[in-house]
């Protein structure tokens, strides 16, 4: 027997809400979806008109929607928001080269602005450039790192004052049980706000940035582009073997499938715990050398990129307080290398305790 | 929830393979258990470490003071077991000040049989706790999940003397509450939802034996391991600022405080205790013994936490630690009517508005039907857990009073 929609009662249902299993039409499903993001916008008092907002685009389903579902309520409500696209090429070859077309196509489709900055242009270094020096282990700490970084240096060179990124509520449930698995105290304790670096410190040097998906379903959005037709891109990136999260993921997932809500009900507990107030947390401040917001007293890009340079590469991965060792044993061992002054063996020996290190 | 114990116990053994070289780190002596990589312990330094442990999780709080009436939980599982041993060991003293010097007494509630195991399982479990309480020095009390519906006029516990599993006079044995406790549990529609609902009635049950005895504390055998896997399961029901209340030392929702005086011992700890003690538990079977790892959410937590306990040791220790560090709920607060706990104060943009909004979107309800937090009686997860109720279907739940809904009368 069809089922009819739980909506409208007239239309024949196509798909099960996977965020509340009610039966819903193709329209029907669209209006609950636009909906509750511009439901989401409004009560989380994400814009203000003649904010100029940098949409992070990455080819991706989320990002995609995301582009597409921004364009389309700026116009039906009146945001009055100056949106432009912006996407950071880390130079994977095989993976972004090919989901840069997807957003060039965005571009067209949605006739919005396009920018690419690269970590070449940026950093001196492309990702696979990176991935060369310390092999496919540990890697997406130096991208994350950097692409952070690269979003918000992009949107200042656009006069941006805004960042909307596609992070999903299975992203934001999935941080939340990660902090918790990693004892992460001062990210759990941040990382459910869905607008972040804006106000509570008019001196950190970032664009705020806010996350309009952050109570819209995985599995929802990517529906949304399947009855929409929206062109995106699915490729997993060629270096993401990134293990511990992929757990966190799967664990996630059975949640969902034991009970719908647990997504959302994971949010809440994010939001409502409270960390007590005699624990210490890291103090925000700005990197001495390129004044990002940072933790340490060098941020966490510098510390990578110098190690980059000086052949390193483990100096950005270890904890901080290790690095000053690592420093120190690469000067030792730079000073043997003086005393033993143009000898054939020295040099060898150099390198073969950098490639031990990498 | 331990029911796997007869597998676990070999598994943990053949993983240790305990070097010839290595010796108990404290005396040098003949190695018996390794705890952590390193820390390998002989039998006297084993029981050392694991009574000075308990009386130092005790100790440090500064709550029990000589004399005190403490209910002891006893479930019969490895964790209570384990305790009710170190209690008794304690009590034995004679050295004055590792002396343990509260008068405890014991409680245990006969649990309904969930997993539909056949009688002689059945009655030789009971046979077994009930013979443990004997030799127990200590005064000893029962009774059963089904009193929480016991009839207003008689009573929720018997001694142990006065206990006879076949004696259908015995005030503990309630066929007409019984049923009904059967009932309210079947119209539950999840087994996520039916454990958290057998959870919160043991626990108003224990405070309703407790507090009708005028005992001081209630001592439950939590371990370290079980709090883990409880907190992630609290998080992912959405009981985000409860986990401070249920998980600490103390729980003081309740007329009679809760304390947790085995939250520090890891279950293999626990299991070792019992091994060098030769005490031997029985472990209930719960609703989700005997179905597989996505039954309930707690059953999946389970097994995932056991999982990455294998590839990642310190997982239990850092879920545990990160507990410790969150902020105690406003006490001025509304309480849930169900559990106990402080209602989340209501926010603008915030996941409990979402999820209603999209309840109110996609079934097309009016804006009425959505609470606007002045009248809310329940807490977000056991709001969640009535959801789940199977309501009659000639009834309509516009028509039902919110009295209705509650689970007690």
């Amino acid at each position: 027997m069809p089922l009819n929609c739980a909506r409208c009662k007239a239309a024949r249902a196509i798909l099960k809400r996977p965020k509340t299993r009610d039966a819903l039409c193709k329209e029907c499903f669209f209006h609950c979806f636009e909906n509750e993001i511009h439901n989401t916008i409004v009560e989380g008092n994400l814009f203000k008109p003649g904010d100029k907002v940098a949409i992070g685009a990455s080819g991706g389903k989320d990002s995609t929607v995301l582009a597409y579902i921004m364009k389309l309520l700026n116009e039906r409500h009146n945001y009055r928001l100056n949106l432009v696209l912006l996407s950071i090429d880390e130079g994977i070859t095989g993976y972004r080269d090919d989901s840069l077309e997807t957003v060039k196509q965005n571009q067209k489709d949605y006739a919005l602005p396009l920018t690419i900055l690269s970590y070449k242009d940026l950093y001196g270094w492309s990702m696979d450039d990176i991935v060369r020096q310390i092999g496919k282990k540990n890697n997406c700490t130096f991208c994350g790192v950097f692409r952070r970084q690269a979003l918000d240096r992009g949107a200042i060179k656009l006069g941006c004052n805004l960042i909307v990124t596609g992070h999903n509520a299975d992203d934001i449930a999935e941080t939340i049980l990660m902090n918790v698995l990693r004892g992460d105290i001062a990210r759990l304790k941040r990382c459910t706000a869905i607008k972040t670096g804006s106000g509570d410190n008019p001196e950190e040097n970032v664009v705020p940035r806010c996350k309009p998906f952050k109570y819209t379903y995985e599995k929802e959005i990517v529906m949304y582009a399947y009855f929409k037709k929206l062109h995106y891109f699915s490729t997993e990136c060629i270096y993401a073997p990134n293990a511990y999260r992929g757990h966190v993921r799967s664990y996630l997932k059975d949640l969902e499938s034991i009970r719908s809500s647990a997504i959302l009900d994971i949010i809440h507990s994010g939001e409502v715990l409270a960390v007590d107030e005699g624990i210490k947390l890291p103090v925000l401040g700005a990197c001495e050398r390129c004044s990002y917001i940072s933790s340490q007293r060098i941020c966490k890009a510098c510390v990578m990129l110098e190690g980059l340079s000086k052949g390193l590469p483990k100096l950005g991965i270890v904890k901080s307080s290790k690095v000053k060792m690592i420093k120190r044993e690469a000067i030792t061992d730079g000073k043997k290398c003086d005393e033993k002054c143009c000898s054939f063996t020295c040099k060898s020996e150099t390198d073969n305790k950098t490639n031990c290190k990498s | 929830m331990c029911s796997n114990l007869d597998t676990d116990i070999p598994v943990a053994l053949s993983k240790i393979k305990l070097d010839q070289l290595q010796f108990c780190k404290r005396c040098q002596g003949k190695p018996f258990v390794v705890i952590q990589r390193k820390d390998v312990f002989c039998r006297d330094c084993f029981y050392e470490y694991g009574s000075h442990k308990f009386r130092s999780t005790i100790g440090k709080t500064r709550k029990v003071k000589p004399g005190d009436r403490i209910l002891v939980a006893f479930s019969g599982g490895a964790g209570s077991s384990a305790m009710l041993d170190m209690i008794e060991d304690g009590l034995n003293k004679s050295a004055n000040h590792k002396k343990l010097m509260f008068s405890p007494t014991i409680l245990y509630i006969r649990e309904l049989n969930y997993a539909n195991e056949s009688d002689a399982i059945i009655t030789q479990k009971t046979h077994k706790i009930v013979e443990r309480l004997k030799k127990s020095c200590l005064s000893s009390m029962i009774s059963s999940m089904e009193m929480i519906y016991q009839d207003k006029e008689k009573p929720t516990f018997v001694d142990l003397g006065d206990f006879d599993p076949l004696d259908k006079d015995c005030p503990i044995i309630n066929d007409k509450a019984q049923s009904k406790f059967w009932s309210k549990i079947n119209s539950l529609s999840t087994d996520t939802s039916k454990e958290d609902f057998l959870r919160i009635s043991r626990q108003q049950l224990i405070q309703k034996v407790a507090t009708a005895g005028n005992f001081k504390y209630i001592f439950v055998g939590n371990t370290c391991t079980k709090t883990a896997i409880q907190m992630l399961t609290d998080l992912a029901q959405g009981k985000g600022s409860q986990i401070t209340s249920e998980h600490s030392f103390t729980d003081s929702r309740f007329n009679v405080e809760i304390l947790k005086p085995m939250r520090e011992f890891i279950k293999k700890e626990v299991l070792f205790w019992n091994i060098l003690r030769g005490t031997e538990p029985v472990e209930w079977s719960t609703i989700t013994t005997f179905k597989s790892n996505k039954a309930s959410l707690m059953k999946l937590t389970e097994s995932y936490i056991n999982g990455l306990e294998h590839d990642f040791p310190a997982t239990v220790y850092t879920i545990f630690k990160t507990g410790n560090k969150l902020k105690f709920p406003d006490p001025n607060g509304v309480i849930c009517k169900l559990c106990k706990s402080v209602i989340d104060p209501e926010q603008r943009c915030s996941a409990s508005n979402a999820l209603q909004l999209s309840h109110q979107l996609s079934k097309n309800l009016d804006d009425v039907f959505i609470n606007d937090g002045s009248d809310r009686i329940l807490c977000y997860s056991c709001n969640n857990l009535v959801n789940e109720i199977k309501i009659d279907s000639t009834v309509s739940p516009q028509k039902l009073g919110i009295a209705d809904y509650l689970l007690y009368d």
